[in-house]
């Protein structure tokens, strides 16, 4: 299932490289996949540069927790409706986070289909989106006072 | 300004639980917030001390009336990772099921809008009724009419059964004679239009800046379908169209979903035709190989995806379920903004919300 890297996702790939340069690390996996990795501090800049290119909406956003390597990453699954040559592809964003103090900027103001999203990736690793507009629990109960349940430290014993 | 804040649930609307809590001045709703997690059942972390074939049902169960797409949405990044591809007649199949499926999810989903929300009982049972053939139809296949988990890594558990053919084209023949009688008494009934129609306009750009999928973006006006943009099963070999409409009201939405059965009946009848003989799935290993993989299903409620981490055991590091009613939620408040209380539950019908697909 690995085929030649086709033209457009090159293109991106480019277009990402001059923009960010050394700050982003950019993998074409295969034709429709591709990934770009940054650090905290160019997520923003990333951000407003993907939708320049015409990603225009976030599909999705997952936490993954590596805790043997103490981070926590933060995807953002990105598409595009008003390009037609980008329609095929997804585009993951993944911003590399301390897990001691996962913090970032929130990515809403560039992409508002994030916002339940970040809430959920908010409760359920403990992520700080700095600026959402409405940072709260969304699926977990109010009066859920344990670790953020979706970290691997968190063991149910009945599934062990 | 005097406002009036009403606590709209948590009840059953329909499918599921869900709450939204309304702030209205006389007649007019000036915010909605959507409360939603009341049948959160932890799926995604369950599913990391799951055996991957375990997983299947359990992943499955958030949506019964859309099971085939959760599943295959479930199996395709694990295929990717393990490099097993399905074999043509085991996509075949899948693609039957999936579109007999999306028939029997629309009819629900109209049914509920325009039965439940509106008041219109016969559209009710009309779709009611109609959808149980389609579930017979799934029964024959699979062994069950709701929760099937007939799709497994490297293809599908079961070959059609002797006689499919012939009721699958049966049926099919039966349900496009009913649809002109549905285009009688609601799409072409001056009620019904009048009570959906400008209700609840979302715009093409809105659609597109709040991320919505499904028949909510293409009832906007944006041309856009994972099987034909990035075709997986069989899609790319059938013929068929995508249906858009501009108005972007509920009516839009609820007609993008009567016209997608049409479509779904001609993608029935290509399939059973050309459906080649041959092996219907392939040995796969019971194991996530390490690396990440994401899928891309068109649902019945729009694109679904999930990221699987694999780690090398039998078990997945992280499953992320991203569901068509969790994208839509997102549309919700938008559009209770400014309505009337009275067209709180057309709009909510109209994005054929599932609780339980949203909450995992």
């Amino acid at each position: 299932m690995t085929s030649k890297p086709s033209t457009i996702e090159q293109d991106v790939a480019a277009a990402v490289g001059e923009q960010l340069g050394s700050a982003a690390q950019v993998k074409v996996d295969r034709k429709g996949r591709m990934s770009v990795v940054v650090l905290r501090e160019f997520a923003r800049d990333a951000a407003l540069g993907l939708q320049r290119l015409g990603f225009d909406h976030a599909i999705a956003v997952s936490g993954v927790d590596y805790p043997s390597e103490k981070r926590i990453e933060v995807v953002y699954f990105l598409s595009s409706y008003s390009r037609d040559d980008l329609k095929h592809l997804v585009l993951s964003l993944k911003v590399q986070l301390d897990r001691e103090n996962p913090s970032m900027p929130t990515l809403t103001s560039v992409w508002e289909s994030a916002n339940f999203f970040e809430r959920e990736a908010y409760e359920m690793f403990g992520v700080n989106f700095e600026g959402h507009p409405n940072l709260q629990k969304l699926l977990l109960q109010d009066n859920w006072d344990g670790p953020p349940p979706m970290r691997k430290d968190l063991k149910i014993p009945e599934l062990a | 300004m005097s406002t009036l804040d009403l606590n709209v649930g948590p009840q059953h609307p329909g499918s599921g639980h869900m709450r939204i809590m309304v702030r209205t001045d006389g007649d007019f709703i000036v915010e909605a917030t959507p409360d939603i997690g009341f049948v959160h059942r932890g799926c995604e972390k369950i599913a990391e001390s799951r055996n991957i074939i375990k997983n299947i049902p359990m992943l499955c169960r958030p949506n019964i009336a859309d099971d085939s797409h959760l599943n295959w949405s479930y199996v395709a990044p694990i295929e990717e990772l393990q490099r097993v591809e399905v074999p043509e007649r085991g996509r075949y199949i899948r693609t039957i099921l999936c579109e007999i499926n999306r028939i029997a999810s629309h009819l629900y989903g109209m049914s509920i809008m325009a039965g439940i929300f509106s008041g219109h009982t016969t559209m009710y049972m009309f779709g009611f009724g109609d959808r149980e053939l389609l579930l017979d139809l799934a029964e024959m296949l699979t062994g069950a009419r709701l929760t099937f988990s007939f799709f497994v890594p490297g293809g599908v558990r079961r070959d059609l059964p002797k006689g499919f053919k012939e009721k699958l084209l049966e049926t099919l023949d039966h349900i496009e004679r009913r649809l002109p009688a549905i285009d009688r008494i609601f799409v072409s009934n001056p009620v019904f239009i009048e009570r959906a129609r400008g209700v609840g306009i979302l715009r093409e750009e809105d659609a597109i800046r709040l991320g919505t999928v499904g028949p909510v973006v293409r009832g906007s006006g944006v041309r856009c379908d994972v099987r034909k943009d990035a075709p997986y099963g069989v899609y790319d070999k059938v013929d068929f169209e995508i249906p858009t409409f501009q108005e972007g009201d509920s009516l839009s939405r609820w007609l993008v979903r009567f016209e997608e059965i049409k479509q779904s009946i001609s993608i029935l009848r290509q399939a059973i035709q050309d459906i080649p003989k041959g092996p219907i799935a392939r040995k796969s290993p019971i194991v996530v190989p390490k690396g990440e993989a994401v899928s891309r299903i068109e649902s019945s409620r729009g694109e679904i995806n999930h990221y699987i981490l694999g780690d090398g055991s039998d078990k997945p590091y992280r499953v992320k379920m991203n569901t068509g009613s969790f994208k839509n939620l997102s549309a919700l408040p938008f559009l209770l903004k400014g309505a009337r209380i009275g067209d709180m539950p057309i709009i909510y019908g109209s994005l054929d919300y599932w609780p339980v697909e949203a909450d995992r």
